[in-house]
């Protein structure tokens, strides 16, 4: 309720802004339409009842939250009107009388501001019941109001003439009104159910029952009741000639000559200062166009000055500050293996809120770092980052420079969202916790930033290490015992370096090379048939004539396969001024199995351009097991532990499944209860499966040392993934194998959309994972598992 | 007996009554739905009272007056006038609306004005 009640204090005082701005306005446009009086005070009601409003640098509302949500806990309690000089003057009373009692600790206005929330609601109950009892009590006073004609009645108690009712509004008038009189005011009331005056004050009213804390608002009510009787008039007399304008002022002071009061009750239309009235309709002009035309632009401008929210600027020094401390956090992160271009630092920095006080500056943001390279005017992005983040600053003096007091960012996983409710104000919790608000405004900078910087035209987005995309086709090459296309290839050195499964590769700069290929391994492979839907290498390379090779090349690469069943296809290409890489992948994985043996030949278009300095040629097949299982649902028994997969840059792996403790449910009801032991994990070398990390350029898709783990329930069908509860990770260093007593590092994992990640250390280290699933009906128990990783040695073959 | 006081919309109902007289409660009803706009709450609220007042009586749902149209009329319409609204409002609302009461002088002033507008117009 506090909450809320403040929200309502901060509209309260924006939008006394604009009641200012309207009083001098009316001022300004006195010769103009009174209708446009009126729909000034729209404005304001919009102001008044709508708590989003748009942020434009044209907003002249100093601030929109000049008492923040905060404020009851805050040590030193301030506003922030938007005025400096305000500020400086209320601040210090403001902080000295409602700062925390020491010894209750306790700030004042954490027990002020509830009673006031009180004050407030008990102040719109009275307005609102003293709208429901006048009204009933006018509607009681008129009951024996005499129909005239259509909705137009007549009743002794009516005092003057006015309109009530909101769907179905009748006119109520006195008795004894001359009949010239009474055809005037019948005009003028049913002018007022035309322009829906009869929706509109009771709307002020209501909004006024609201804010009936804020004096501007009880005068911006009384306008504007003054402003619609001006605008009906106005609306009556346009056509009148002067001696009908006379008789309607005649009609006006007659009827208020009667009355001694006019009807208060909010939901009725009284009549407002005859004297005004007739004065203006006596001097009643058809407004010039120019008048009308000036109102409406004026109108206009109030609407956006005062309807939106001012933006959150910074000036230029701290915009630089938060530039360099983001740029600065990010550039020596863990990105060490970097490839030692000269790579180019984008930052984006999304400003959510800035949050200046006397002795401090907050800045709370989105924070975007980009790091590129290029490469043979190819741009790549290396490393990026999108993280919100606060940055507390320190001003030495007015005009002086920034220090860093606190440079903030979230945890990663489970503490994320926590961490960030924690540290940013409640009404940023949205912007702060949905980065794809600003991730495409952020990436779009970052892009343009370093298109520029390198003059090129197109920039590959973050998801794919590779900018350039490859025309690759695959043909059917069929099966052979023969190791000649393994000895012959490019890569033969490296067919038996670590543990990824190496592909021959081939290049022909020249037709003749292609021909050439062609008949050396004609009689071994099959060159001009296709099987099923996949063409032959013959007609697959029909097009690659000599204009083609006047500028580019053909890179072949061999997968064999132990069933025709399995098709590839390149999956990525990596690359830098010296080494070329294929990826292959499988693209099926049929469940019937032929026992044809077969064989493919995955060819891929490259530019001699790109190639002219490259003597490095490798590929590889990207084994990974497929990710894609359906998430592990409640009724069904896992009798063994999950199987840990870990994937990184395009391999995959079974960690070894060490000691466990499983509890499941037998087909009976009862509890079976299996322990696993096993050595400790750095004295398991032997059975331990290992992955490689590859040096960045082979990376296949982001990060080559991000690591994705998931747990899978085998032997159950179909496969589940069985995310567990809670997830230690540790590692060692390579040089303590058979050292049980060794220290470990802890690592922490990070949850995206439900997939678990890690980062892999940039060299040979053996890994432990132990997971716990506890909250399952059907299953409980503790696993650990291990792997290794071996960095490649393959870049320096490669060089 | 005094003359008897009605007031105007009062009247109008006599008026009906005069007319039909004696009608039944529900021949009434009817009537003034017709020619006053009423509800029939309105109706038998408005017997009652008269008949309290003795303008009317009420048998057995048969309505006949007591007095009759040259009576009534002898009385001044108005002059109950009930101060309807005034003194029924909480002083702070009374006060927004205070200027809207005119003076003596006012009243003049404004008079003056309009009328020098129509000299003004037939100059």
């Amino acid at each position: 309720m506090s909450g809320f009640f403040l929200s309502i204090v901060n509209m309260s005082i924006s939008a006394s802004w604009i009641v200012l701005a309207v009083l001098l306005l009316r001022l300004l446009l006195k010769k103009a339409p009174k209708w446009i009086a009126v729909l000034l005070w729209g404005i304001v009601a919009v102001r008044l009842i709508c708590p989003f409003s748009i942020e434009s640098v044209m907003s002249l509302i100093p601030s929109a939250e000049t008492i923040s949500p905060e404020i009851m806990m805050d040590a030193t309690p301030e506003i922030n009107s938007g005025i400096p000089i305000l500020n400086n003057t209320i601040n210090p009373v403001i902080s000295e009388s409602f700062a925390p009692d020491p010894v209750t600790s306790a700030n004042p206005l954490q027990i002020l501001i509830p009673i006031l929330s009180i004050v407030w609601i008990i102040g719109i109950i009275g307005m609102l019941l003293y709208t429901v009892i006048s009204y009933f009590k006018v509607k009681r006073k008129i009951g024996t109001a005499v129909l005239l004609r259509d909705s137009i009645f007549q009743s002794e108690n009516a005092v003057s003439p006015f309109v009530l009712g909101i769907v179905k509004p009748k006119i109520y008038l006195p008795f004894n009104m001359n009949e010239q009189d009474m055809e005037h005011v019948i005009a003028h009331e049913q002018a007022h159910i035309l322009r829906k005056d009869h929706w509109w004050k009771p709307l002020g009213f209501l909004i006024l029952t609201l804010h009936w804390f804020n004096p501007l608002m009880w005068l911006g009510y009384l306008l504007l009741c003054r402003d619609i009787e001006l605008a009906c008039d106005e609306k009556v007399v346009k056509e009148f000639d002067n001696e009908q304008k006379a008789d309607y002022s005649q009609a006006l002071l007659t009827c208020s000559v009667n009355r001694r009061i006019i009807a208060a009750c909010p939901l009725a239309f009284g009549e407002v200062g005859v004297k005004n009235r007739v004065k203006s309709v006596l001097n009643y002009k058809k407004p010039a166009f120019w008048i009308v035309v000036t109102a409406i632009v004026a109108s206009i401008a109030v609407a956006v000055c005062f309807l939106t929210n001012p933006r959150t600027t910074i000036d230029d020094e701290l915009s630089v500050f938060i530039d360099t401390q983001v740029a600065d956090h990010h550039s020596d992160y863990k990105y060490s293996h970097s490839i030692d271009y000269d790579n180019f630092i984008a930052v984006s920095c999304k400003i959510l809120e800035v949050d200046k006080s006397v002795d401090k500056t907050i800045v709370y943001l989105w924070a975007m770092y980009h790091e590129y390279s290029c490469e043979n005017g190819v741009v790549k992005l290396e490393t990026s980052a999108h993280i919100p983040t606060v940055i507390t600053a320190k001003q030495e003096g007015k005009h002086g420079h920034y220090k860093l007091v606190e440079y903030w960012e979230p945890h990663d996983g489970e503490l994320f969202e926590s961490d960030i409710k924690g540290k940013f104000p409640i009404h940023l919790h949205y912007k702060a916790l949905n980065s794809q608000l600003y991730d495409d405004e952020q990436r779009a900078f970052c892009e343009n930033a370093a298109k520029e910087y390198y003059s090129v035209s197109q920039i590959g987005g973050g998801d794919s290490s590779n900018v350039q995309t490859f025309e690759s086709t695959v043909s059917y090459a069929n099966w052979s015992d023969d190791s000649k296309i393994y000895i012959e290839a490019l890569n033969t050195d490296k067919m038996s370096i670590d543990s990824v499964q190496h592909l021959p590769i081939y290049k022909f700069d020249t037709l003749t090379e292609l021909e050439q290929f062609k008949q050396s391994f004609g009689n071994t492979y099959t060159m001009d048939r296709g099987w099923d839907e996949v063409q032959s290498f013959n007609n697959v390379t029909a097009k690659y004539d000599n204009t083609f090779f006047e500028e580019n090349s053909l890179v072949l690469v061999y997968v064999g396969a132990g069933n025709s069943t399995h098709r590839f296809k390149m999956q990525n290409v990596g690359y830098d001024d010296k080494s070329f890489y294929v990826h292959v992948v499988e693209t099926t994985n049929a469940e019937f199995v032929d026992n044809a043996m077969a064989g493919w030949f995955v060819t891929v278009a490259v530019s001699d351009d790109l190639l002219k300095a490259v003597t490095s040629f490798d590929a590889d097949l990207n084994n990974a097991i497929d990710m894609s299982l359906p998430k592990y649902e409640g009724d069904k028994v896992i009798d063994v532990p999950p199987t840990l997969v870990v994937v990184s840059n395009g391999q995959s792996i079974e960690a070894l499944k060490g000691s466990s403790y499983w509890i499941h449910e037998e087909t009976n009801g009862m509890r079976e209860n299996v322990i696993s032991d096993s050595g400790h994990p750095l004295m398991m070398k032997k059975s331990m499966p290992s992955i490689d990390i590859l040096p960045a350029h082979y990376a296949t898709i982001g990060d080559p040392l991000q690591a994705k783990i998931q747990f899978n329930a085998k032997g159950v069908t179909p496969v589940y993934e069985v995310p567990p509860d809670e997830i230690y990770i540790r590692c060692w260093e390579e040089k303590h194998w058979g050292q049980t007593n060794a220290k470990s590092e802890n690592i922490n994992p990070t949850i995206v959309n439900g997939n678990m990640f890690f980062d892999l250390k940039n060299g040979n280290y053996i890994y432990e994972v132990v997971a716990t699933w506890s909250t399952q009906d059907k299953f409980s128990g503790t696993a650990q598992y291990s792997f290794y990783t071996l960095k490649s040695d393959a870049n320096s073959n490669m060089d | 007996m005094n003359t008897p006081k009605v007031f105007e919309s009062e009247y109008r109902f006599c008026l009906i009554l005069w007319e039909h007289e004696p009608v039944k409660t529900t021949e009434l009803v009817t009537l003034c739905q017709e020619q006053l706009g009423w509800k029939p709450t309105t109706t038998y609220t408005v017997i009652k009272r008269l008949s309290e007042r003795s303008i009317l009586e009420n048998n057995n749902k048969i309505v006949t007056s007591l007095v009759s149209k040259d009576q009534v009329q002898a009385a001044e319409l108005n002059e109950m006038v009930e101060k309807t609204f005034e003194g029924s409002l909480p002083a702070f609302i009374a006060a927004f609306t205070k200027h809207q009461k005119i003076s003596d002088a006012e009243i003049d002033a404004v008079q003056q004005m309009i009328d020098r507008y129509r000299k003004g117009e037939s100059k």
